[in-house]
């Protein structure tokens, strides 16, 4: 399923700038599994966050963000937590 | 782009975080309240353009077309950031204690989304007037968070009405500029 997000922050700048939008692809992991690289959407609480994938092992994703100065280090992420990866930059 | 963006908003869509998660303790209710003035500013210019005829010649239409692409496109920008300071406050800012202990947060928060949405959409003072106040009050809710007792006093802005600063003894006579 195809979902229009407007990006908030500027984490992953400059490939995704704050207030610009993304088109992603949301749906389960399993039927889409991201690769090392592809910039991926996950729950993290309430929040939903986007960040690139650097690393997998087995079903943890290891992530960060383009902007290395203005972005938190992500402990692993579970590969249930993710809920997209982004196809496409507007 | 920026009209893209602008075509883009109007299409339901939701927010993804990418925002700077470094804790850096720098969290300000006064932008928001700026922002809500200037929306506030933005509708009464608007509501002060006028023509000089029921058919004014083409010339004056284009102004007041011009006149009033600037003034709607200020009220859109500023209408956005009250919705993005607000959302700072409520996603990095804002914790379990503070709604527990002021129970009315989490409403004021998202009444504050939704007024700004309304404010753009619509030239209604009476909207305004009302985001404007739901501004003040997490403001005054952020202070009391923070051991600072919030006051409020005279904006010095031309929609005039409040803005809650920190308690000051300058501010507390009223002498805060």
């Amino acid at each position: 399923m195809l979902s229009l997000f407007r990006i908030r922050g500027h984490s992953m700048e400059p490939k995704l700038k704050d207030g610009s939008f993304l088109i992603a692809l949301t749906i389960p992991p399993l039927l889409s599994k991201p690769k090392v690289g592809d910039t991926v959407l996950f729950r993290d609480g309430k929040k939903k966050i986007v960040k690139k994938v650097k690393k997998i092992e087995g079903e943890k994703y290891f992530v960060e963000g383009e902007n290395f100065s203005d972005s938190k280090k992500y402990p692993p992420i579970d590969s249930e937590k993710i809920l997209g990866k982004v196809i496409r930059i507007i | 782009m920026h009209v893209l963006n602008f075509l883009l908003d109007k299409i339901p869509h939701q927010e993804i975080f990418a925002h700077c998660d470094i804790p850096c303790g720098i969290y300000d209710p006064h932008n928001a309240q700026m922002a809500a003035h200037t929306v506030m500013r933005m509708t009464q210019m608007i509501k002060e353009v006028s023509a000089s005829s029921k058919e004014p010649p083409f010339e004056e239409r284009k102004k007041i077309i011009s006149q009033l692409s600037r003034l709607t496109h200020v009220k859109e920008e500023h209408g956005h950031l009250v919705e993005d300071e607000l959302g700072t406050l409520q996603n990095d800012y804002f914790k379990e204690e503070h709604y527990k202990e002021f129970p009315t947060l989490k409403e004021l928060l998202e009444k504050g989304v939704k007024l700004s949405i309304k404010a753009r959409q619509n030239i209604d003072m009476e909207v305004c007037n009302e985001l404007v106040e739901t501004t003040l009050q997490i403001a005054e809710i952020f202070y009391k968070t923070k051991g600072v007792t919030p006051i409020r006093v005279k904006s010095v802005y031309p929609t005039e009405g409040q803005i809650v600063v920190p308690a000051s003894p300058a501010a507390m006579r009223g002498e805060y500029k």
